[in-house]
């Protein structure tokens, strides 16, 4: 098995086009829905290492992208 | 084609293991499940094949059409807003009565047992009265109730008056967020709303509600004759007060469920005599209608009543009055009586034991389609499921006497014929069980169900006689009642019966995390690898750890710490939950809450502490690597550990690979099996013993790992057992690592029968070998290892038995793998709607398989 293969360095943007809240790869936290999780990150076993975030209005990364993850997808 | 297992040289013989059903030699391995459903009538066969399952994997519903509904939610905030000013218990009265008053009734083609706890099949309740967070995330979600104005201003209303707002009052900014991430410790009930509960079905099948009415009201009467008796003694008359409030509710309360399921006889009625066109179903529903206003209002004569009065009863404990998991109760012994009546004395609603499994059949279906509204976490934690929907049979009576009928064996061979994920079955078992029903118990797991999980029939019984002794109110299980138990949720014994059972989760449940706490006391109690913050209390530099010691103290107190602090939530939850949560139902089928003429959730008569600890093997087997590679063997520096995790083991390989082939739980390895049995039994057990809680009482661990074992692990960067940054953490509760078990299926119950101090409950997974299982000889061979399992005093043990082939087969092609159930953690799920990354968990736990050594250990006679 290989470590993650996709990397992500998130940080505050205030304003930010591209916010983790409308990001493929982010979904809510498990309590309080105004926080967030990255689930970018992966390994050979399909292991999903998450990232909390605390601002998803105002958090950006690199790997920013549109649309929606299947269940299948995350975990 | 099948796979048959390879012969095994035992005792001087060739043992040859040809498939027992020999039919099944013609089906393909990997669609074996797919030929094993049974319904026992067309009837529940059509009834499967509509059934709208509310799964939920990964935070979201599988079924899109699956939403929550607007009803409860409505009728209780109008209610709570009428009764403004009056005692809060009867405000939650009124509430209930409103809600069972107005709301839509649910009538299906095909049911014989009825009733539903929302307005839509597809639609479960929500509960703003408890957490107005987990509210706002349904509202966020594709499931929001409609419409959403109105659900968004009803939940804007309950935020004061809220459970989540009533107790985070009483906790820093910081404890809270370290709580509401789930990385340590699991949220508090405030925030969530989660529960538990055992309702006492006894009371309501044997008394009837218009009984216990009588009984309100007498105490009723009786209190206001004492508060007027002359001199005036105000240090006794002003207790009634309360009292008389508590049994004023239980008498609305009684009265609305009365009228509801009266509602529900007029309904049957109506479409009987207007809209049914088949004449046997039109039959039918006038005996459903005739059935339903008789019951819950007077006691059950038949088994068809039985089934009818459990099931509501069952709505309002669960679902109605508030949401709660589970379906603890006993159910061949609570059904037993009416099981005789109706099948073997044919007194009342005589019908015969194929009759009777088909009645199981239909509840499971029932509880199959029964819709949960709970917080996200808890759709992410029970993947590929609905809920933690888990009844008990078998075990012992008094005298240590079997407890088996013939009502279990038709629980159990309804569960074996219509393959349904829920609600999985617990079975106690005990030497003395009979063999026909544990023949029962091996065909169900045979056929991979998952279930029964097996727990160990003394060890739960003793274990509530021990907690009796620290009643507060001197009350706690007799000898007798200490017999009658079932599972509250997936793992720990709780009383059952008319009074002093679990009513909410303040005693027992909820979780906590060992596997991230290791990756901090690395790091001085911060949490780098996901939320960039200090997660526990400052325990100095790992680097600094002289000793092997050092580290371990330094683990207690972030264990320490994490118990404390959410058994505390609890606790506080349970505070207020005494005041403004009362649930007066239940109050009035508790025989303990009638005649002290307290709430039943207030009232605590048999303690019954525990917490769950999950992913107590990572950490385990981590600090087994630490002590033989930095401290005893020297061959790494606690820096170079350090560094290694922090870079997620890229450039350190051949160290990863020394700690990953460190000794490891579950293969009988001395070295490893010293510290960790310490590890479980000093600080995993014994920092959690010294904490009291509400029911005055000492906490035990329960581990056990539900899905959490996938969250907490995508939520856990690398820890020194060898695991990278998001691999799951261990799938039990004293489970070894996936895949890491390595010495057959009789090293792991040697490991693990080594744990035994300061334990209330230990979940063991294991995965056996199909074709071993489906051989001749597999009864055999699973009943000597159940033997051996019992003599061992281990807990508890469930299995999985199902190929690899046949889980990545339906990896391919999911729509051919409806019915392929597997056992996650404590449940059963449908594997197709688990998401990859548990898949792949299951897929890597190691199949077992058996040979001469093990059948000689297990003595098995082959």
């Amino acid at each position: 098995m290989e470590a993650t293969e996709k990397k992500t360095i998130m940080h505050e943007e205030i304003g930010t086009k591209k916010p983790c809240s409308s990001c493929k790869w982010q979904i809510a936290d498990p309590t309080n829905p105004l926080r967030g999780q990255c689930t970018v990150n992966r390994n050979a076993m399909g292991g999903v290492w998450k990232r909390w975030i605390a601002d998803v209005a105002n958090v950006t990364c690199s790997q920013h992208m549109e649309g929606k993850l299947s269940f299948r997808e995350h975990v | 084609m099948a796979t048959v297992a390879e012969p095994v040289n035992y005792n001087g013989k060739v043992i040859n293991f040809p498939l027992e059903r020999q039919e099944e030699n013609d089906i393909p391995e990997d669609m074996l499940h797919e030929n094993l459903a049974r319904p026992s009538t067309e009837r529940t066969k059509r009834l499967k094949a509509r059934c709208r399952w509310k799964h939920a994997s990964a935070g979201e519903f599988i079924d899109s059409e699956v939403r929550a509904g607007i009803e409860r939610m409505r009728f209780i905030t109008e209610a709570h807003k009428a009764s403004e000013g009056q005692p809060e218990v009867l405000r939650r009265a009124l509430g209930l009565a409103n809600i069972l008053n107005k709301s839509t009734l649910v009538l299906q083609q095909d049911e014989f047992i009825i009733g539903y706890h929302a307005e839509d099949p597809e639609m479960f309740p929500l509960y703003p009265e408890l957490a107005y967070m987990a509210v706002q995330d349904y509202l966020m979600s594709d499931y929001s109730p409609q419409p959403k104005e109105e659900a968004a201003a009803i939940n804007e209303y309950w935020k004061p008056f809220s459970m989540q707002a009533k107790g985070e009052r009483y906790f820093s900014k910081e404890d809270l967020t370290r709580m509401y991430q789930v990385s340590t410790m699991e949220a508090p009930g405030f925030a969530t709303g989660y529960n538990s509960v055992v309702p006492p079905y006894e009371t309501i099948l044997q008394d009837g509600l218009l009984k216990r009415m009588e009984m309100a009201k007498e105490k009723i009467k009786h209190a206001q004759e004492q508060m007027e008796q002359i001199p005036w003694n105000a240090n006794e008359g002003l207790e009634w007060i309360a009292k008389i409030d508590v049994w004023k509710s239980m008498v609305i309360a009684d009265e609305a469920v009365i009228n509801w399921a009266r509602r529900h006889a007029r309904l049957a009625k109506i479409v009987a005599e207007n809209f049914e066109s088949d004449p046997a179903r039109k039959t039918e529903l006038l005996e459903i209608s005739e059935i339903n206003h008789r019951v819950p209002a007077e006691p059950c004569k038949g088994l068809k009543d039985a089934f009818q009065a459990k099931w509501y009863t069952y709505l309002l404990c669960h679902a109605i009055d508030r949401y709660a998991s589970g379906y603890a109760h006993k159910e061949d012994e609570l059904l037993e009586p009416y099981y005789n009546a109706s099948v073997i004395d044919k007194s009342f609603q005589p019908m015969t034991y194929l009759d009777a499994v088909e009645m199981v059949e239909m509840e499971r279906l029932k509880i199959s389609e029964h819709g949960a509204g709970k917080s996200r976490a808890y759709r992410e934690i029970f993947p590929g499921s609905n809920d933690l929907f888990i009844l008990t049979v078998g075990g012992t009576k008094p005298g240590y006497l079997d407890a088996c009928s013939d009502m279990t064996d038709a629980i159990l061979e309804g569960a074996r014929n219509i393959r349904t994920t829920e609600p999985s079955i617990v079975f106690r078992y005990h030497p003395v069980g009979r063999v026909k029903t544990k023949r029962l118990v091996f065909e169900c797991i045979r056929d991979g169900l998952g279930y029964p999980s097996i727990k160990h029939d003394r060890f739960g019984t003793e274990q509530l006689k021990y907690y009796a002794q620290f009643s507060k109110n001197n009350n706690g299980a007799t000898d007798e009642e200490a017999h009658y138990w079932a599972n509250v949720l997936c793992m720990s014994a709780g009383l059952c019966g008319r009074r002093k059972t679990q009513k909410t989760r303040s005693e027992g449940g909820g979780s906590i995390f060992p596997a991230k706490m290791m990756e901090i006391v690395l790091a001085d109690g911060f949490d780098w690898s996901y939320s960039a913050m200090q997660l526990g209390p400052h325990t100095g530099k790992a680097t600094d750890f002289k000793t092997f010691d050092q580290l371990w103290e330094a683990f207690r107190t972030q264990y320490a710490y994490a118990v404390s602090t959410v058994i505390r939530a609890k606790d506080v939850m349970r505070y207020f939950e005494r005041d403004f949560l009362q649930m007066p139902f239940i109050s009035s089928i508790d025989d303990g809450a009638m005649e002290l003429g307290v709430d039943a959730v207030g009232l605590s008569e048999q303690p019954n502490g525990w917490h769950n600890p999950i992913t107590t093997i990572v950490a385990a087997n981590s600090l087994v690597a630490i002590k033989k590679l930095i401290y005893d063997e020297k061959k790494y520096t606690m820096q170079q550990l350090v560094d290694a995790l922090q870079a997620n083991w890229e450039g350190f390989e051949p160290m990863r690979l020394d700690f990953l082939n460190a000794p490891k739980w579950g293969n009988d390895d001395d070295y490893a099996d010293t510290i960790i049995k310490d590890f479980y039994e000093d600080i995993i057990g014994g920092e959690m013993a010294k904490i009291t809680n509400y029911s005055g009482g000492p906490v035990y661990p329960v581990g056990q790992a539900v899905g959490l074992y996938m969250e907490v692990g995508s939520r856990t960067g690398p820890t020194p057992d060898g695991r990278f940054g998001g691999d799951a953490g261990d799938d039990g509760g004293i489970s070894p690592y996936m895949g890491t078990d390595k010495k057959g299926p009789t090293a792991v119950l040697k490991s693990v029968a080594k744990v035994q101090k300061n334990q209330k409950a230990n979940l063991l997974n294991q995965r056996l070998s199909v074709p071993i299982m489906r051989s001749i000889h597999g009864f055999n061979i699973w009943k000597s290892y159940m033997d051996v399992w019992e003599e061992l005093n281990i807990d508890h043990v469930q299995f999985n038995v199902v190929s690899t082939a046949e889980m990545k087969a339906a990896q391919k092609e999911p729509e051919k793998h409806q019915d392929l159930i597997v056992r996650v953690s404590g449940f059963s799920a449908r594997f197709v709607d688990i998401p990859t990354y548990g898949q792949n968990t299951i897929i890597a736990r190691n199949e077992q398989t058996f040979g001469a050594e093990d059948f000689a250990f297990l003595n098995t006679q082959l």
